[in-house]
């Protein structure tokens, strides 16, 4: 079983995504995923490119300050759970591989690696003359500490445990100080994804044993940046590592990071983010007004970069089994009467991007064909309502044997979500009458474990389809999350097969089918999808984002 | 004098006594069950709810789990928190001094224009500075602080580049904008108390009597006139650094400052129930030390009060 709590976090308060619950994860998790990489190369790949005469050149220096929304809990990689946390991780600690933003793998702490043929051992070849930041030398202890930190009771709950215990992490076998073997009873294909990943990230031996439960407030990796302080509510502090030498050969420089420092600053309002950010106190502020930022954009104060969230958008799950949503024609009017792309423009401006699919577009397997089954279209919606027998009343909401075609929508008061009432607006132009019951999330929690609701509203940032299983399986219907409440073999057959498929075409192919069977059937409501939105000063250079949209602080610097 | 002491210190005691029966029952006061409203939607296995159970100390009978807490509490041991594993005195023992100079510098700033608008104005009563001063302080009292704060940035931070907007620490620059922001509506306050209560005692007999016997002037109003008027500002002020103290939640926020204030708000949308009964204790305990502290302070200033 699968731990909904991660679920809910991240459909909440825009916080935990990126979870992986399920046997399941980057489509580059195949057998050709075995490589004997070389050592990176020293060469600088963006800088001091002569063609290039327009690109100033890198310098070396300067206080990054980056305006946060959200403090993390804890600087432990294997505690972690949530994005901001992530964001900082990020810079902190190596993995034992490098995933590029095309997802593809390339060698981190371990220069080569290599799956047994069910995936449930792995052999790393580790990196030499790989240090902590506090003198520790990276050996295949290092690799075995962490991964028992993770498993150990001091964690109870965190993305890093869940991810081994799912696939029944079994022990680390060190073999010697640059061979290790981590081991695992059940298969895990996308473990070396995984392994990638801020979660699993390598720390110092050494602070684990020192720092105890108290390790996540002194982070010790082998990153381009080492942890200085966190100063509660107010800021966490980094500093430039002098002896990082081991940048994966994705990064587009090598050897230490040019800035001194980076800043993050802990700003939960995003009227102080904005207004900091023009008192030149940020240089970098996320998720911004987006008001402020399109504006200050245009006027060439700010540069604006976003990274749209890869996995499902912000999307509607319409329950199936209830009336009158368990009436397919009933669940295409209501994808038919919202204008998306109009409701996108209106709550996020010009950075608004609508969705009209479960997935969105920068998910691996992403399909076209069954984006384009719905564009708005009031004029069909009413038809397919009129069809259904859906009559209108005086009042302009339609009736069938003395039932109102009513939508009960239980939502948050804390996702703020500036969309209701448009979405509201939307449905009732096509004669739906829109109940909308605020609560907390205990009182979310019972309605949704009792189906009682017409729609609820979700959405999960992941570079794979996989959290599709979680939301859709007919197995998740009962104690799970899959509130559409939909039962259909083939949907369940292809998400199971795509948990655990090696081939990357067949895999993909199930997910397609996946994608085809949900929208057909209009198990949901697309809305938007989620962008990540960073403002920035034009000092600001080479700012860009690993493939989950967190920022990639190694290769920034500033120009003078 | 020291029966006054003892009386009050013990009442003191009996407070903030109460006051921990009072914190220890948020807990039990939430409805449902606790460990339910801390895992909201989440769900985990009987085993982890155990757990969290067994953490809280909830499986024991009420009086026994009050004692562990009280007993804990006097050691200074008031749990850990529920999120981040930090033991709650740590997280206030980080926030606190962050509060401390903001309420100190904030209060300091409303005595010190506070006392000379005031002053001035009962001074020159009705003159031209008395009304702008009076017309002064209605404003400042009236501007709600999130609209203060931000006009303060806008023109200090964002267009001259004075002061910074979102301060860290206690230097004097960090701590200017907060402070006029937090302090501007309590010198609104102390300027025309000051200046009532001044008027009321220049007018009394014995002031006119000082007067006739040929006291100096400087003397009549500093010795004779001032140390009666201040009574009803020493009240205003005591409890106004308890007020203080407890964090001003608003001007924490918005100035991004740490602080206690936006500890307690942190750990209320968290349902972190210990942070919650640790910071709601120390608060509790500061209202209380500051209202002793703001009686005994009575009896130097007059000695009537001691008597009754």
């Amino acid at each position: 079983m699968f731990k909904v709590k991660y679920l809910f976090n991240s459909i909440g308060i825009l916080v935990a995504f990126s979870m992986l619950l399920v046997a399941c994860g980057q489509p580059a998790a195949t057998p050709q995923a075995t490589s004997a990489a070389p050592q990176p190369t020293v060469t600088p790949q963006v800088t001091n490119t002569p063609a290039s005469t327009n690109t100033p050149s890198p310098v070396s220096g300067g206080v990054l300050t980056i305006g946060l929304g959200s403090e993390p809990n804890t600087l432990d990689p294997g505690a972690a759970v949530y994005v901001q946390e992530q964001f900082v991780l990020i810079s902190l600690f190596d993995s034992l591989l490098s995933v590029a933003p095309d997802a593809s793998l390339h060698p981190g702490l371990a220069l080569s690696w290599q799956p047994n043929t069910d995936y449930t051992e792995f052999t790393f070849k580790l990196r030499q003359n790989v240090k902590f930041s506090d003198g520790t030398s990276f050996t295949a202890a290092a690799v075995k500490a962490s991964f028992d930190h993770i498993m150990s009771k001091d964690i109870l709950e965190s993305g890093g445990k869940t991810l081994l215990t799912d696939h029944k992490y079994l022990e680390t076998d060190v073999i010697d100080d640059y061979d290790v073997v981590v081991k695992f009873s059940a298969s895990y294909p996308t473990f070396l994804n995984d392994a990638g990943r801020q979660w699993l990230s390598i720390s110092s031996p050494t602070a684990l044993a020192k720092y105890g439960t108290d390790y996540g407030r002194h982070p010790v990796g082998t990153g381009p940046f080492m942890f200085v302080k966190w100063d509660a509510q107010s800021q966490i502090v980094l500093e430039r590592n002098p002896a990082y030498n081991w940048a994966p050969e994705n990064a587009s420089h090598q050897g230490p990071a040019y800035l001194d420092q980076v800043v993050f600053r802990i700003l939960p309002e995003a009227a102080t983010r904005l207004t900091a950010f023009q008192s030149g106190e940020l240089q970098v502020v996320s998720d911004p007004p987006s008001l402020d930022a399109v504006s200050m954009s245009a006027s060439g104060e700010a540069v604006v970069k976003t990274f749209p969230n890869p996995g499902i958008p912000a999307i509607m799950m319409i329950n199936t089994d209830k009336e009158p949503t368990n009436d397919i024609n009933v669940r295409k009017a209501m994808i038919l009467a919202v204008n998306q792309d109009e409701l996108a423009k209106t709550v996020f401006k010009s950075l608004g991007i609508p969705a009209y699919s479960v997935l969105s577009p920068t998910t691996w397997s992403y399909d076209e064909q069954a984006a384009s089954l719905y564009r708005y279209n009031l004029d069909q919606a009413n038809q397919l309502l009129d069809q259904a027998g859906w009559k209108l009343n005086s009042n302009g909401i339609r009736e069938k044997n003395g039932k109102t075609l009513t939508i009960d929508y239980i939502t948050s008061p804390v996702w703020e979500e500036s969309f209701n009432e448009l979405l509201a607006g939307y449905l009732k132009k096509a004669g739906f009458d829109v109940k909308m019951r605020s609560m907390d999330d205990a009182g979310i929690a019972s309605e949704a474990a009792a189906g009682n609701y017409s729609m609820l509203y979700m959405y999960w940032t992941r570079a794979d389809p996989s959290p599709l299983r979680i939301l859709f399986h007919s197995s998740n219907i009962d104690g799970g999350s899959a509130y559409t409440r939909f039962r259909n073999s083939q949907l369940d057959q292809v998400l199971a097969d795509g948990d655990t498929q090696t081939n990357v075409d067949l895999r993909k192919q199930d997910y397609v089918t996946a994608q085809h069977i949900i929208m057909e059937n209009a198990l949901v409501l697309p809305l938007f999808t989620v962008n990540n939105v960073y403002m920035m000063t034009t000092s600001v250079q080479n700012f860009t984002f690993d493939l989950e949209g967190y920022p990639w602080v190694y290769d920034v610097w500033l120009t003078k | 004098m020291t029966t006054y002491l003892l009386r009050r210190l013990i009442t003191s005691i009996l407070v903030l006594f109460g006051v921990s029966i009072l914190v220890f029952s948020i807990i039990h006061l939430v409805p449902g069950d606790v460990v339910t409203a801390i895992l909201g939607r989440q769900k985990v296995s009987a085993q982890e709810e155990a757990q969290l159970r067994q953490q809280l100390g909830l499986n024991d009978p009420i009086p026994v789990q009050y004692w562990h807490y009280l007993s804990k509490a006097l050691h200074g041991d008031l749990g850990e928190s529920i999120r981040n594993h930090v033991p709650v005195s740590q997280s206030i023992a980080e926030q606190l001094p962050s509060t401390i100079a903001l309420a100190f510098s904030a209060l300091i700033l409303a005595l010190v224009i506070g006392f000379v608008l005031g002053l001035t104005a009962a001074l020159k009563h009705g003159s031209w500075f008395d009304t702008l001063a009076m017309s002064l302080s209605v404003s400042g009292l009236s501007i709600p602080t999130f609209w203060l704060g931000l006009l303060l940035i806008l023109l200090f931070s964002v267009s001259l580049k004075w002061f910074p907007s979102i301060s860290t620490g206690s230097s004097f620059s960090a701590l200017v904008l907060p402070a006029l922001t937090l302090g501007l509506p309590e010198t609104s306050v102390v300027a025309r108390m000051v200046r009532a209560s001044m008027l009321d005692v220049l007018g009394k007999e014995y002031i006119t009597a000082a007067r006739a016997k040929g006291v100096r002037e400087s003397a009549v109003i500093l010795k004779h006139a001032l140390r009666n008027a201040l009574i009803p500002v020493v009240t205003f002020v005591g409890l106004q650094m308890a007020y203080l103290l407890g964090g001003s939640t608003i001007v924490e926020t918005m100035f991004a400052r740490q602080g206690i204030g936006r500890l307690a708000v942190q750990s209320i949308s968290n349902r972190d129930y210990p942070m919650v009964q640790g910071v709601v204790l120390v608060v509790a305990v500061i209202y209380v030390v500051m209202n002793t502290i703001t009686d005994i302070t009575y009896t130097l200033l007059n000695p009537t009060i001691r008597l009754k």
